[in-house]
């Protein structure tokens, strides 16, 4: 039994006047892939976005009760989110890759959190990052080619490599595969399945 | 009502609407050409200047000047008697009279351009050159057509003795139409055939770059704060509501309002492009930001979240992806808007430019004119010459324009990138 990374305690989660989750209590362990199903409007997404504090961005969006991370409260006013969302990276619904190359958007976390100072070492973490995602083969001779004209699939797959490029140590992914084909859909579920062994 | 008949109704609906669209592009397309041939057809000739083959004779002694003068003596030397007489042997006059209808053929420039002939070539002392001296005004109207002959002589500025005159120097090839460099290089002037916007491409010039450097900053950062930072409640509602308002305030409120501030209370000198360029940057701050904001709202939300899930921070964030995003945008935005402000007339009247001012200017706060104003001074003389230069104002000003509406779409084609 792996042990338990996040652990959430009667969240509630408002926007305006409207609650949207109502205590949610959950526990999610570590070096697993957990999938919330559930039908549109639900809240999966509301309570995702509660784990690195994307809500935070929406001015109506109100988030009370406690959700830990390692034991450690993040629905705190102090703690600093860049550090938490460096720790708890995202992958969105619709592909949503930076206009601009593709290297760029992968070297672009680990430039601003200082990891990779030499060139040699940000094209290591390039490389690796579009490994893990499968996405090496089909793009290591046009890494300076802009990243918004893969297809979507490989956007997405793209997205999923800048969100490893960090070294997260938790991947939020919400509704990753909604606007791919089944074949792509089958990759991202393959990968996703690669990315929770333990060795990687 | 059936099948068909909808068909009918719903295809004879669409030719009209595809009628009017094309009658009132054609209509547009009409009134700017009407407009273009009026100035072209007008403005035209003013880049031509009339001049007439003079011989003039540097005579030593009239000159009193030694060979190998130095410049200092000849700026001071009196031109004006070889200039008299150089100008009399173009006609045999008979009287006084005469004469001075001879010499009124002549700008009154006639003794300074002689004067330059000789700076520029030192040794001319005793010796005869052929110089082409610039046409009064009513010659200069008369040579190029825009002037009636047919008149009778008590209303024409021209005389009968003069038109004889002209018939001859026609007659002998002596009377030319050279490029008109006067109207680039010299500043205002009453005479019609010297004056120029010489100054008032300067003024206009220093008073358009204030007015960048003032507005552009500020603009992108104020429109970078209240769209990406700035809590939304009611202040920042205020605040919108306000540049909004502020976008549709007549300029001439500006003027009012610098006229008050500016050169009353803070006592800056009036009729300078300083003080114009504080008060276009005023009246262009909001006109720049509406559009920055706008083309900052047009930068997909998916780009900032994708940025934050990666751990930048909202400063990093706002500044790596959403305004290198937003930049065509603000940029076309801020050229259409110093656009404007090139061709902004009424609050540059108010804080003085409207003076006549014959220098160029060297700096900022030295008086000067602008183009608009330029218009405005000259559509208002009585001189026929000043006509063709109004005219030609214009046209120097709509091709600025052009060339930065033109500008603005060409930086946002360049720089535009597709997101999806």
């Amino acid at each position: 039994m792996n042990n338990v990374k996040i652990k959430s305690k009667n969240l509630n989660v408002y926007y305006g006047e409207k609650q949207a989750l109502f205590n949610v209590n959950l526990d999610l362990n570590e070096k697993e892939v957990t999938a919330l199903i559930g039908p549109s409007g639900c809240g999966k997404s509301t309570f995702i976005r509660c784990i690195n504090r994307m809500n935070d961005v929406i001015d109506i969006c109100k988030v009370s009760g406690n959700i830990e991370i390692d034991g450690v409260e993040i629905n705190d006013k102090n703690l600093d989110v860049v550090s938490l969302r460096e720790r708890v990276g995202m992958v969105f619904q619709k592909p949503n890759p930076f206009p601009k190359s593709i290297y760029d958007n992968i070297s672009y976390g680990p430039k601003i959190h200082g990891k990779g100072e030499t060139k040699s070492e940000l094209d290591e973490i390039v490389e690796n990052s579009l490994k893990k995602a499968a996405l090496w083969e089909e793009v290591k001779d046009r890494l300076d080619e802009p990243g918004t004209g893969l297809s979507g699939g490989q956007q997405q797959r793209l997205c999923i490599a800048r969100a490893i490029s960090v070294n997260p140590e938790v991947i939020l992914m919400d509704e990753p595969c909604s606007a791919l084909d089944p074949i792509a859909t089958a990759k991202i579920e393959e990968l996703i399945d690669e990315l929770k062994k333990p060795t990687l | 009502m059936t099948k068909e008949q909808r068909l009918k109704k719903r295809h004879n609906a669409e030719k009209r609407f595809r009628f009017y669209g094309l009658a009132s592009i054609f209509f547009a397309l009409l009134f700017v050409l009407i407009l273009v041939h009026n100035i072209f057809s007008k403005g035209s000739s003013a880049f031509m200047k009339t001049a007439i083959n003079v011989e003039v004779f540097y005579d030593k002694d009239l000159l009193e000047l030694e060979l190998g003068a130095s410049e200092e003596e000849i700026l001071e030397a009196d031109f004006f008697d070889i200039t008299i007489e150089s100008l009399l042997k173009v006609y045999p006059a008979k009287n006084m009279d005469e004469e001075d209808a001879l010499i009124e053929l002549f700008t009154t420039d006639a003794e300074i351009e002689i004067k330059k002939a000789f700076l520029n070539n030192k040794n001319l002392i005793g010796k005869k050159i052929n110089l082409e001296i610039t046409a009064s005004d009513d010659i200069d109207q008369l040579h190029k057509g825009n002037y009636p002959r047919d008149l009778p002589e008590d209303r024409r500025r021209i005389s009968n003795f003069q038109l004889e005159i002209y018939d001859v120097l026609v007659e002998n090839k002596t009377i030319t139409k050279n490029f008109n460099n006067y109207f680039f290089k010299n500043g205002d002037s009453r005479d019609p055939e010297i004056a120029g916007i010489g100054g008032a491409l300067v003024g206009s010039f220093y008073s358009i770059l204030i007015c960048l450097l003032l507005a552009f900053p500020v603009a992108v950062l104020a429109s970078i704060y209240l769209e990406e930072f700035a809590p939304k409640n009611k202040i920042t509602d205020f605040i919108e509501i306000n540049i909004n308002n502020l976008a549709a305030v007549p300029s001439i409120v500006y003027g009012l309002l610098a006229l008050q501030i500016l050169l009353a209370t803070i006592q800056l000198p009036r009729s300078t492009p300083l003080v114009a360029g504080i008060t276009l940057a005023l009246m262009t701050l909001p006109r720049i930001i509406i559009p920055c904001r706008a083309s900052l709202k047009a930068v997909p939300p998916s780009i900032r979240e994708g940025a934050l899930a990666v751990g930048a921070s909202k400063f990093q964030s706002v500044f790596h992806h959403v305004v290198p995003l937003a930049l065509p945008g603000t940029l076309s935005g801020t050229i259409i808007g110093l656009a404007q402000a090139l061709g902004e007339t009424a609050p540059l009247i108010l804080i003085g430019m409207v003076a006549f001012v014959v220098d160029i200017p060297s700096t900022p706060i030295d008086p000067s004119s602008s183009l608009p104003v330029q218009v405005y001074l000259w559509s208002e003389s009585a001189e026929r010459g000043f006509v063709e230069k109004t005219s030609a104002t214009i046209m120097m000003l709509l091709s600025f324009l052009i060339v930065m509406n033109f500008l603005a779409v060409y930086l946002r084609q360049k720089f535009e990138k597709r997101w999806n």
